[in-house]
């Protein structure tokens, strides 16, 4: 990966989003509602395992404010209400699609580490999150 | 409440087809049309979604699958309810896809298409894409004027991007071309690209030539299909094309068709607003129909509802029972396949039921869509229950009581005031004409760019004077007369007779600007001609005079009569729903 906009373009494949704007609004969406769950220490250690490229958009991804008045809803609920998912399982789609993108330029440690950091309710997710494209011709070997 | 309210609420509702002018039993026989085997079948699906069926082709080493259990299902319910087997393939193939089913995957093998997997679930031999009919626009074609004109071209011209004769002795067929850069990065998707145009332009030249307004979606459809006989269907293409792994030749080939047939790159989902390629759904959608039989028109219109999903839809000429227009009943599918999309896709009960409720918000007259939408989901449970007939019905339920309710009160009232019978039928038929026409005007002046002021129905009844026969002066849809003033853009355009005088004089004169000025009421004419469809308004009112004492077959009658644009074809319906009414009144002992 060279840049984030390279990034993007694979995030756009994986969730098969019609503009790179889709893909970019996904993973500033996902990131900034998973930011809502962290504390400050393991925001910053979330930065440090991801790839340099990709820092600036953790850093910028926020979730307003006002999208974040429910202190009961858990991540995927709030990923529906602030990303405008019409069903929450195409908010769930939407993180499966950040994480595997993430299993793609994470080292195996920093996999790791992101694992122990983020949600509980998110692990699942993350586990199943192998391969998000449609064609499935490949998949056991991927 | 009024005793003469309740026998109405409960007489108009007591059967699915009282509130109808169609023939909901006829939907089921041997004709051709199978809508209601749809519903069925969108049912069965989504049972096998919930049983934990998985609904995925793969190169798993068995003989069959889950989808192809799941297709022999549906396939058989869809035969039960009417359907002929390449039709019930079809329907099958692509409820299957909406509902998130991959329509191929694997080389050599196992080879898995979905269109495939449906026909031979149908036991049926496979067909040429130059026989598949389109859908009728009154009219039809067929996939033939896609194949002939590239079968022309291959004669006349060398497409292929090389000579041939210049490939090694003993590899035709092999991977040395297939899975090679010869094969994936130059002869596939280059060749393929140049036929899929040349069959789209033919297809929308004959559409043209055949009197019809060339649809779009389906001239780039079968042009790719058509186009997928020849090359490589199932081929990874170069980097250049696409992804490997995610990007096959029926989406390439797509492309060029759908930029051949000027379609939007990007097509969004009704009710959702889920963004989706032009280019895959038009690949995918074609792989099917190449591989799943020889449909009729009918499975073409069948087809093609199935599709309306698509947001764009009634733009492009994907089906045409989604909105904005209320169609014949027969054509209905829409709110199954959507629902099954979105069970596919594992969403909730309660998120489908807000859904269907917002994609209903497309159609030009929303309370009769959602009481025709109800009354096909309650049919439909005679044939198969289900968690998206269940949904169906929660998510029109309420809204239909709501207008139903209203409409009794209204009809009591009136009459009970001292209106006659006959001064509330025509009350309230001028009101549904007047509601036709406003809602027409708002939303064509969105659609073709005006500023539609209003359209005025200043005449609207049966007998235009084409035809003598008794028969088309007493009912609306066989011989309509309309005369209707329009102001677009601070122009006003007032017609005499516009459907037996002005609109084809104007056609066939080639009178541009008369047309393009027609086309802001066309719709609004066709929704009069459909008002059969959901005949509520009508239907209450004669059941609250049957409850109120009023003779039920007179009841009948005399509303047929007089709401003669409403009732634009005969219902033995409404005999029976006021009979009901009359029934459950001296039945009342509150």
């Amino acid at each position: 990966m060279q840049n984030a906009g390279e990034y993007l373009k694979r995030v756009m494949v994986l969730g098969d989003y019609c503009y790179l704007e889709s893909a970019k609004k996904t993973v500033l969406t996902v990131f900034g509602c998973i930011k809502v769950f962290l504390s400050e220490r393991d925001i910053h250690r979330v930065n440090s395992i991801l790839p340099e490229e990709l820092q600036s958009l953790w850093q910028v991804s926020e979730i307003r404010r006002e999208e974040n008045n429910t202190s009961s809803e858990d991540c995927i609920g709030l990923l529906q209400r602030a990303g405008n998912y019409p069903y929450r399982a195409a908010a769930e789609k939407a993180i499966k699609v950040v994480f595997a993108s993430l299993k793609e330029v994470l080292t195996a440690d920093g996999l790791k580490e992101f694992v122990s950091l983020i949600p509980s309710s998110l692990r699942e997710i993350f586990n199943s999150s192998g391969v998000c494209v449609f064609d499935s011709s490949a998949e056991e070997f991927l | 409440m009024e005793k003469e309210i309740v026998a109405t609420l409960r007489a108009v509702t007591a059967k699915p087809d009282f509130l109808t002018t169609e023939k909901f039993d006829a939907m089921l026989g041997g004709w051709g049309v199978f809508n209601l085997g749809i519903w069925a079948a969108a049912n069965i699906i989504a049972k096998e979604i919930k049983k934990g069926k998985k609904l995925k082709l793969e190169v798993s080493n068995e003989a069959f699958t889950d989808v192809d259990e799941i297709a022999r299902k549906a396939v058989k319910r869809l035969i039960e309810c009417g359907a002929d087997p390449a039709n019930a393939a079809l329907a099958t193939a692509t409820l299957l896809y909406w509902a998130g089913v991959n329509v191929q995957c694997g080389i050599p093998c196992p080879n898995r298409k979905l269109g495939a997997v449906a026909r031979m679930a149908a036991g049926i031999p496979s067909g040429r894409v130059s026989s598949i009919p389109t859908e009728k626009l009154n009219n039809k074609i067929s996939g033939f004027a896609a194949t002939l004109a590239i079968y022309q071209a291959l004669e006349k011209e060398h497409l292929a991007p090389f000579d041939p004769t210049l490939l090694p002795l003993g590899i035709g067929g092999s991977p040395f071309v297939g899975h090679s850069a010869i094969g994936e990065d130059h002869l596939f998707p280059k060749l393929g690209q140049k036929l899929a145009r040349i069959g789209t332009r033919a297809m929308l030249k004959a559409y043209e030539s055949a009197g019809m307004r060339p649809c779009r979606w389906m001239s780039a459809l079968l042009a790719t299909a058509a186009t997928l006989e020849i090359i490589h269907p199932d081929a990874y293409v170069g980097e250049e094309y696409g992804e490997f792994l995610v990007t096959r030749t029926p989406e390439v080939v797509a492309e060029a068709a759908v930029q051949e047939a000027a379609m939007p790159e990007v097509i969004h989902i009704r009710g959702t607003n889920e963004e989706l390629k032009t280019a895959k759904v038009i690949g995918d959608l074609a792989i099917i129909l190449k591989d799943s039989g020889t449909p009729s028109v009918v499975g073409m219109i069948m087809f093609n509802e199935i599709c309306s999903i698509i947001k764009e839809g009634a733009a492009l000429g994907v089906g045409r029972a989604g909105g904005p227009l209320l169609l014949p009943l027969n054509h209905w599918v829409t709110a199954p396949s959507l629902a099954l999309y979105l069970y596919g896709r594992g969403a909730t009960e309660e998120e489908i039921v807000s859904i269907l409720q917002k994609a209903l918000d497309d159609y030009f007259q929303k309370e009769d869509a959602i009481v025709a939408t109800n009354i096909l989901a309650r049919r439909a449970e005679y044939l198969e229950r289900g968690p998206l007939t269940d949904a169906i019905i929660r998510a029109t339920e309420p809204a239909m009581t709501n207008a139903i309710t209203r409409r009794a009160i209204y009809a009591y009232t009136q009459m009970k005031e001292g209106k006659t019978f006959e001064d509330l039928l025509r009350d309230v038929q001028t009101r549904h004409i007047n509601a036709i026409a406003e809602a027409v005007a708002k939303k064509m002046s969105t659609m073709l760019g005006k500023n539609i002021e209003y359209i005025r129905f200043l005449e609207v009844r049966p007998g235009a004077g084409r035809r003598k026969h008794k028969f088309a002066q007493k009912y609306f849809a066989f011989d309509a007369y309309i005369d209707v003033e329009v102001k677009i853009d601070g122009k006003v355009h007032r017609w005499e007779n516009l459907l037996a005088k002005v609109a084809p004089e104007a056609l066939l004169k080639g009178d541009k600007e008369t047309m393009d000025a027609i086309a802001s009421v066309g719709m609004a004419v066709t929704e009069l001609l459909n008002s059969g469809a959901c005949s509520m308004d009508v239907v209450v009112c004669a059941c609250v005079a049957a409850a109120m004492g009023m003779d039920p077959k007179e009841a009948a009658e005399r509303a047929a009569e007089v709401a003669n644009v409403i009732i634009s074809m005969p219902a033995p319906s409404l005999k029976k729903a006021t009979q009901m009414a009359s029934d459950i009144m001296k039945g009342l002992d509150f």
